[in-house]
């Protein structure tokens, strides 16, 4: 009887799990395949010299020296000021109106219609160069990271406040309470009561901010093309490049190193995460 | 757990009914026969003649098949008849008719349309009058004649047609005449005897036709509609939405009244009644339709341009050789090439496919397209969908024979060199390890003409950007009519060697100081000086001349105009001697065969084909012409028949060069003077060097770095470090350092 049960759950999930196979399973597969072979029309098996080819490759180093200070320093950020800022508003949250909204606009703005604004407080002649008294393209300069970074942290800033905010939100009271009756200043009650207790939607705000840190090179490809300032060549522009170059191992290959060393860090932190949390407990 | 055993028999029963599998059968393939073949003039004229004509078919009171041609390039008696024999041959027929028309005062015969109810026959047409346009130019003023027994044309009421100038007659029945206005493409209804608009029906009327009482509209705009109207009551019956693929068609009214036929590019399409999904009589691939032309239906053939189309019921229906051919933007001379192939074997299917048709966009948007269209490309490659052969022009070459998309022709090449009749250099263009793998069926001869004194020594950037610092209020270079950016391109290739070291570096102070260069040249372009289409031309002159000479100058790469524009320069000279190198041959109409294509035999019997094809690259220098009506001007251009320059020169014709001169169509003939210097030149294309562009990649980051340092956004040295930087990073990237 469970036996069958579980034949016909299969069965239930088929549709789902046949979709999630054609599009994602098996392309993964067949780039996995395609960082061992070469070739385009004819493809041959070549071991492992994708891999070194890939490390040799000075622009791939480039890419992924920018793409590791970038998004390490965009993550970062993200999390501390949204931590923070869910701190700060987690008391006040109810009484003001419409929070949600304004946290969540610069989320919901398409990116093609704020390239007119970026390109007007960035660019040459831009607000920002204006008020500095520069005549610097602040889109192409060695300063460059600093505004990617900026960019992303007002884009994604205001969701990740919703998601520590929300959790906030339901933590018990009575932590809290324990802890002011002790003496506990709001600093202390922050870092020894809710934020080890935040420590999981920490981690998946890790995630979500990683993910969402990424999606930046969309803007970066708007408004400087294929080739933009080396300082903010990205891992996402090598792999196009090759993609229009034909160049399908190197593209997947680079893709396939990224996804490893991002599923290494984020099963650490799941590990670590997970113990965290048993300890606490 | 029974119950789920007799549900898998169950599945598994359907699937096989499914997909046919029945035992003690085989599957039997039937083969449809039957299909239209394009053959080309149905007309010949007595002396094998270029002529230039346009043609009217109609039935005439006998109920016979008879034509009127018009050729426009007769200085009087323009039109003739035809007639159809008993046994389908066209011949001219008596010229009791043709004298007629001559006589008329007629300058041009739009349509002839037959009132079956009256039996009787109008001619509707053009007359010139006193009258003169806004240029000055005598006015064609529309009439109708009737055409009565023993060819009497007489002329009938025009009153309707003082203001508006009629296109066409739609319909003519009981005294009342429908026509189509060329003012927004109106559909009006008159009474014929006093001339009186009984009703408008429609506008926006692409074409149209009549069957028995109805009156189909096609309208083109966002989507292309088929509307039916009843012609009594004028009221709109019916209405659908034809597919994408039948766009830009012209309609023509199926012989038994019972339906109508499509034509558009993508081939020929038959419906009954709107509403219907249109059967396809006629692939586009199995032939070349003209885009444009109105189609005529005569006694089973169609008659498109200079074409016909006659049905053969012993073809199969589908050809089962085929071929697939892609190009990135519309190429005139593959397409006339695949036509003559189509004509020669007829029992092959050559699938011709542009991947971004040119639709009247700005060059800028044209580039993004032809961007977008190489990246789409490269995706159906990865994914296997090869096509078998490649017009290489928009194309990255090097990558595609890098990555082995592109197959050895080396024995095609050993089979079409027997003759010695290739340029050895051109040939050998796009070889990599004693192998070839693509081969240019033409080139461009980049040549400066101007004033001795400045061209002695040559074409040299560096020395007229001097010049022009020196008197910034002269003009001392005029550039062809192009965009700043494809400038760039074409003197980052001249350059080439300069600016990109061998290992793919760049030269920076070199590069910066060619920016300075052109950018110093830039402002003294006038954009009005040019009013030609063309490839680009390098012209030097002074400013008196240069009006003069441009004026002249169609297309550059046409060695008959070039030397028309020589003639026109006092003191003129040619030369090919272009940024320090004796000359510069540019490939074009580069054709590789793709690695599926070297498996397919019918691709290389085409490829073949197209490389035994006499072209400029042949030694023979050939005009070569397509085999569709190129109109310039007011002026019908028909081809058909390729000329042999020598040929031509031992009858004396010499070169034949039509061309308006002061609002009048008149020829120039280029005879023996031009001998010498034309054997001259070919001897000296035999030293020519092949220049080929420099990356395509390579060059857009050049211009857009250009394009910032001409808007002044940066300095030269700025764009010349980012231009380094960004080049380095390519070659990085791609591995090719």
């Amino acid at each position: 009887m469970n036996k069958l049960k579980k034949w016909k759950g299969l069965l239930w999930v088929l549709p789902s799990l046949a979709g999630v196979s054609l599009f994602y399973i098996c392309p993964f597969v067949q780039g996995m395949w395609y960082c061992f072979t070469t070739g385009v029309t004819k493809r041959q098996f070549t071991g492992m010299k994708n891999f070194v080819s890939l490390f040799h490759n000075n622009a791939y180093q480039l890419a992924v020296k920018n793409t590791t200070l970038i998004i390490g320093a965009s993550v970062l950020l993200l999390c501390l000021l949204g931590l923070i800022l869910a701190l700060i508003l987690e008391k006040n949250f109810k009484k003001y109106k419409g929070l949600q909204f304004w946290l969540l606009l610069p989320m919901a703005v398409p990116a093609a219609s704020l390239l007119l604004l970026w390109k007007d407080l960035f660019e040459q002649g831009g607000l920002l160069g204006s008020c500095l008294g520069v005549r610097t393209d602040f889109l192409s300069c060695n300063e460059t990271p600093l505004v990617i970074i900026g960019m992303i942290l007002w884009k994604n800033t205001g969701y990740n406040v919703l998601l520590v905010l929300s959790s906030l939100m339901l933590l018990p009271p009575e932590y809290e309470e324990a802890a002011r009756l002790e003496g506990a200043g709001s600093w202390q009650v922050a870092r020894f009561v809710k934020i080890p207790q935040l420590v999981p939607m920490l981690f998946f705000t890790v995630i979500i901010s990683i993910y969402n840190s990424f999606k930046i090179s969309r803007e970066i490809y708007l408004l400087k093309g294929e080739y933009p300032h080396k300082s903010i060549y990205l891992l996402q522009h090598y792999m196009s490049n090759n993609f229009l170059g034909l160049n399908y191992e190197m593209l997947t290959t680079a893709a396939f190193t990224l996804y490893t060393v991002i599923f290494i860090l984020i099963f650490m932190g799941a590990r670590w995460q997970q113990h965290y949390t048993e300890q606490m407990l | 757990m029974m119950k789920y055993k007799k549900w898998w028999l169950v599945a598994l029963g359907i699937s096989l009914v499914l997909t046919g599998c029945q035992p003690g059968q085989k599957a039997q393939k039937e083969v449809a026969m039957g299909r239209y073949l394009e053959e080309s003039l149905c007309f010949q004229g007595e002396d094998d003649s270029v002529q230039s004509y346009q043609r009217v078919y109609f039935e005439n009171l006998k109920g016979e098949a008879e034509a009127i041609e018009q050729d426009f390039a007769r200085e009087k008696d323009i039109f003739r008849c035809w007639q159809k024999d008993q046994d389908g041959t066209w011949k001219q027929a008596d010229t009791a008719l043709s004298n007629a028309l001559n006589q008329s005062g007629l300058t041009a015969v739009t349509a002839v349309e037959k009132d079956k109810t009256l039996n009787k026959i109008y001619v509707i047409g053009f007359k010139y009058n006193a009258a003169q346009n806004s240029m000055g130019e005598p006015m064609g003023m529309p009439c109708i004649l009737e055409m009565k027994e023993g060819a009497v044309l007489q002329e009938i009421s025009t009153e309707f047609n003082k203001e508006v100038p009629t296109k066409f007659i739609v319909h003519i029945s009981n005294g009342k005449m429908i026509t189509l206005d060329t003012e927004g493409d109106s559909l009006k209804e008159y009474d014929i005897e006093s001339g009186r608009k009984i009703r408008e029906m429609a506008e926006d009327v692409k074409d149209f036709v009549v069957l028995q009482d109805k009156l189909y509209l096609l309208k083109n705009g966002k989507n292309t509609l088929l509307q039916c109207y009843d012609i009594a009551s004028g009221e709109k019956e019916n209405e659908s939405q034809l597919p994408d693929e039948i766009r830009l068609s012209n309609m023509v009214a199926a012989e038994d009244q019972k339906g109508v036929y499509l034509v558009s590019q993508s081939g020929i399409y038959y419906l009954q009644q709107v509403g219907q999904i249109p059967e396809k009589v006629l692939d586009g691939n199995l032939c070349n339709l003209p885009q444009y032309s109105r189609p005529q239906l005569c006694q089973g053939i169609f008659y498109i341009d200079q074409l016909q189309y006659v049905y053969h019921q012993e073809l199969p229906t589908v050809p089962d050789r085929k071929v697939t051919i892609v190009t990135v933007e519309d190429n005139y001379s593959l397409k006339q090439l695949v036509a003559r192939y189509r004509k020669e074997n007829p029992e092959s299917s050559i699938e011709y496919i542009t991947m971004a048709p040119y639709v009247g966009e700005s060059d800028k948007t044209n580039a993004q397209r032809n961007s977008e269209a190489v990246q789409k490309l490269n995706t159906q490659i990865m994914t296997g969908a090869v096509p078998d052969i490649l017009l290489l022009d928009d194309l990255p070459v090097d990558t595609y024979i890098e990555k082995n998309v592109l197959g050895d022709i080396s024995e095609l090449i050993t089979e079409t060199e027997k003759d010695n009749s290739y340029y050895e250099q051109l040939i050998n263009a796009y070889e990599k390890e004693g192998k070839i793998y693509a081969v240019p069926l033409g080139f461009k001869i980049f040549k400066a003409v101007g004033e001795k004194t400045f061209l002695k020594e040559g074409f040299d950037l560096s020395k007229l950007a001097a010049y022009q610092r020196q008197h910034p209020d002269e003009q001392a270079v005029q550039f062809s009519e192009m965009e700043t950016g494809e400038l760039v391109k074409l003197m980052s290739s001249f350059y080439k060697d300069k600016l990109i070291h061998e290992n793919g570096s760049v030269d920076q102070k070199t590069m910066k100081a060619f920016l300075e260069d052109i950018k110093a040249v830039l402002p003294s372009q006038d954009p009005n000086a040019c009013n030609y289409e063309g490839e680009p031309v390098i012209i030097a002159a002074q400013k008196k001349q240069l009006k003069a000479a441009l004026k002249e100058i169609s297309t550059a790469q046409d060695l008959q105009e070039l030397f028309y524009a020589r003639e026109q320069m006092r003191d003129g000279m040619i030369t090919s001697h272009i940024a320090g190198k004796d000359a510069c041959l540019q490939p074009i109409q580069i054709m590789g065969l793709s690695i599926k294509g070297t498996k397919n035999e019918e691709a290389k019997k085409f490829m073949q084909y197209a490389l035994t094809q006499k072209r400029f690259n042949n030694k023979d220098l050939y005009f070569f012409y397509g085999l569709s009506v190129e109109k310039k001007e007011n002026t019908t251009y028909l081809s058909g028949q390729q000329k042999d320059y020598n040929d031509m020169m031992e009858k004396d014709e010499g070169v034949i060069l039509p061309t308006i001169k002061d609002g009048i169509l008149t020829n120039v003939y280029l005879h023996d003077w031009y001998t010498e210097e034309t054997e001259t030149y070919l001897k000296q294309l035999e030293q020519e060097q092949v220049i080929r562009p420099v990356n395509e990649k390579v060059a857009e980051i050049i211009q857009q770095e250009a394009a910032s340092y001409f808007e002044g956004s940066t300095t030269s040295q700025q764009a010349a470090e980012a231009i380094k930087e960004k080049i380095d990073l390519y070659l990085s990237e791609q591995n090719l350092k």
